[in-house]
């Protein structure tokens, strides 16, 4: 028994280095949309205090960019928080470790645009950190 | 080895005989003497020399014998075949015999011919670098290597028979006396002394020399010194030893310094590499990070397949360098698949050298791109007779590579058809990218919230400048005179739901007409009809 215990070990071992990954994905995706969510919620709310906890300072600067983010935040209406749905794709980048393309879009649109979030995983934290154009 | 150096020996002989080329005269000179000296040039083309050797056996190896993807490589092979005849129907055969066989027994092999295959495989390396995955880069032909291609290049100019040895020998000697001494002084090189000097000596020594080198050079192995020359025509002895004035810890300082420079041939870089696309584009190249990942695969193609250009830009900022897009997209994931490197073939940036437009490789032209995904329309019968027997390589070094017949589906994960019997965007074009953001900054609206997207835009958005279409028009242009078969530009959104060129897309007709007044002729498209049927749907 011991005997096959010792044999099947390695194999164990291996199985599990293979479902890494899954399990890391797995738990990824619900953070993600999650962040996505809070992210929407932020900008319809005008909220910039919050907006600062989910994107790096690199993305808020974007944001700021040409006055974006307050020509963003006039074009707001009001919404219900409890009523925010949309389909999201989600990429681990080819390379770079805990980095991540969302793209995100409405769910009457019937598909996603070219502009993908990058949100990268920092100290257990999701951050969006960029926004880059994949045609 | 010692056979080519004396053609070395004889060329540089007419190359001082040829002194109206004063100025090649002198650069070869201030080469040998200021930099590599005569022995260290034997010492450079016995490297040059190995490390091709080894580099053709790794490629060899890598290609499994074939080449139909490499137009470079068969360049490089009837180049050799001509040199030798008997070349082709050896390469089936024990290939680093033959290799060792050719290259030491050929007796036509001469710096002439070999310039040639060497200048081919310096280009096979730019363009087409993942022939050379796994070899060790020390092997790959670096800027040092060129400096000696070049020389032998010059040299090379120079024809000679035999009627004329005795002036050449003449000129060597004394110019190689005159120059050494200058140099070991160090003092430059005065090309006016020099051909005095020749003057001088010419009477004299042409009296000595002329019956004993009347037939041939092949007597000497090595290259003389002056002074041994003159030994040898007292001595009438026809073994010529290497010898280096003593005792000089200039020369020493100076082979000391060569040592280093040979070792460390890296720092020797030169100008940054480009190259020639037809008669007006200068293509820099740059170095790229790739994907070297067994899940990350790439298919070679012939150019021959190439039927149109693709027009984009990278919705970056203008000052984005090459490297930046291949970072991003080396990040970017394509049916499981990481992407090998930067998608489009040519970047025309404003920024790589400030002050002009360039047109920068990306990703090699003989690799199929990765630009152009979505829909293309079903394939006329023409066109299906034509792409009937081709095929493309696909796989990478750790995997193998895979012939796959282009419109075969029975490979899913190299399938290049899609479902309404259209050929791959991406197999079919050459993707063009303006580096830029020609797009306006965009809202999109999800769950009742505004969102905003392209944040790199610039509050207005750019014109395109006139330059940059020209630089389009011209590397569009020169692409077909190599290919007659590209015939159509088309914008990026001829495949997909894309802004993508931006408002580059209002100037491809400009870049038309532009390609037209350098003799090209390009049918714009703009729409696509399998785009439209499911935009329909």
């Amino acid at each position: 028994m011991i005997k096959l215990l010792i044999d099947m070990l390695p194999k164990a071992l291996l199985l599990l280095i293979l479902a890494l990954p899954f399990s890391a994905k797995a738990d990824s995706n619900p953070k993600i949309k999650s962040l996505m969510k809070d992210y929407l919620i932020a900008l319809g709310t005008k909220d910039k205090k919050k907006l600062t906890n989910i994107c790096s300072s690199k993305y808020i600067k974007l944001l700021q960019k040409n006055g974006t983010l307050d020509k963003t935040f006039e074009q707001q209406k009001p919404f219900d928080q409890n009523k925010i749905e949309f389909d999201i794709k989600i990429q681990k980048a080819g390379r770079t470790p805990n980095k991540y393309f969302v793209n995100i879009k409405d769910k009457k649109d019937s598909h996603y645009g070219e502009h993908w979030y990058v949100v990268n995983l920092e100290k257990d934290k999701f951050l969006i950190d960029d926004m880059v154009f994949f045609d | 080895m010692r056979r080519i150096f004396s053609h070395i020996l004889v060329l540089l002989l007419c190359c001082q005989f040829a002194m109206a080329r004063v100025d090649n005269c002198r650069n070869i000179l201030n080469w040998i003497y200021s930099d590599l000296t005569i022995e260290n040039l034997d010492r450079s083309y016995d490297r040059l020399m190995n490390k091709f050797l080894l580099g053709l056996m790794h490629v060899h190896q890598r290609t499994q014998n074939d080449y139909r993807f490499q137009p470079e490589m068969t360049r490089i092979f009837n180049t050799l075949a001509q040199i030798d005849g008997d070349f082709n129907p050896l390469l089936a055969g024990n290939f680093s015999r033959l290799i060792t066989s050719f290259f030491y027994q050929t007796p036509n092999l001469t710096p002439s011919n070999m310039n040639t295959v060497f200048e081919s495989w310096r280009n096979l390396q730019r363009t087409s670098p993942d022939l050379f995955e796994g070899l060790d880069p020390r092997y790959l032909l670096d800027d040092w290597d060129q400096v000696t291609i070049n020389t032998l290049g010059e040299l090379s100019q120079y024809e000679f028979d035999n009627q004329a040895y005795r002036q050449r020998l003449n000129l060597l000697a004394s110019s190689l006396e005159n120059a050494q001494t200058n140099v070991l002084n160090g003092d430059g090189i005065d090309v006016d002394r020099l051909r005095t000097m020749i003057d001088l000596t010419e009477g004299e020594l042409n009296n000595i020399l002329s019956d004993k080198f009347e037939n041939t050079m092949n007597e000497f192995g090595e290259i003389c010194t002056s002074e041994d020359l003159s030994l040898l025509i007292q001595q009438e002895s026809f073994s010529c030893p290497v010898r280096l004035p003593a005792g000089s810890s200039d020369l020493s300082n100076q082979l000391n310094l060569i040592g280093n420079v040979l070792n460390q041939s890296e720092s020797l870089l030169l100008d940054r590499p480009s190259l020639q696309l037809g008669d007006n584009t200068e293509v820099e190249l740059t170095d790229y990070p790739r994907n070297d990942r067994a899940e990350s695969t790439y298919c070679l193609r012939n150019p021959d397949l190439i039927s149109m250009i693709v027009i984009h830009h990278t919705e970056t900022p203008s000052s984005s360098t090459p490297q930046y897009i291949n970072e991003i997209h080396l990040d970017k994931v394509s049916g499981g698949e990481p992407w090998y490197m930067v998608g489009y073939n040519y970047l025309i940036s404003e920024s790589f050298n400030p002050g002009e437009v360039s047109v920068v490789q990306g990703r090699p032209p003989n690799i199929k791109g990765a630009h152009a995904g979505g829909y293309t329309p079903p394939l006329s019968a023409e066109e299906r007779a034509f792409y009937a027997d081709k095929t493309i390589m696909c796989g990478n070094r750790h995997i193998g590579f895979t012939e796959v017949p282009v419109l075969s589906t029975d490979l899913p994960q190299h399938n290049q058809m899609n479902s309404e019997g259209g050929l791959s965007g991406n197999l079919i074009s050459y993707g063009i990218a303006v580096v830029g953001n020609y797009a306006p900054r965009s809202y999109r609206e999800i769950s009742g919230i505004i969102t905003p997207v392209n944040l790199y835009a610039s509050p207005v958005t750019p014109p395109v400048s006139l330059d940059v279409l020209r630089r389009t028009a011209t590397v569009a242009c020169d692409l077909q005179k190599e290919n007659p078969n590209i015939r159509t530009i088309v914008p990026h959104r001829y495949f997909k739901y894309t802004k993508c060129p931006g408002s580059i897309m209002n100037n491809l007709q400009t870049i038309a007409n532009l390609a037209q007044a350098q003799g090209c002729q390009f049918d714009i498209q703009l729409n696509n009809s399998s785009l439209h049927f499911r935009r329909a749907q």
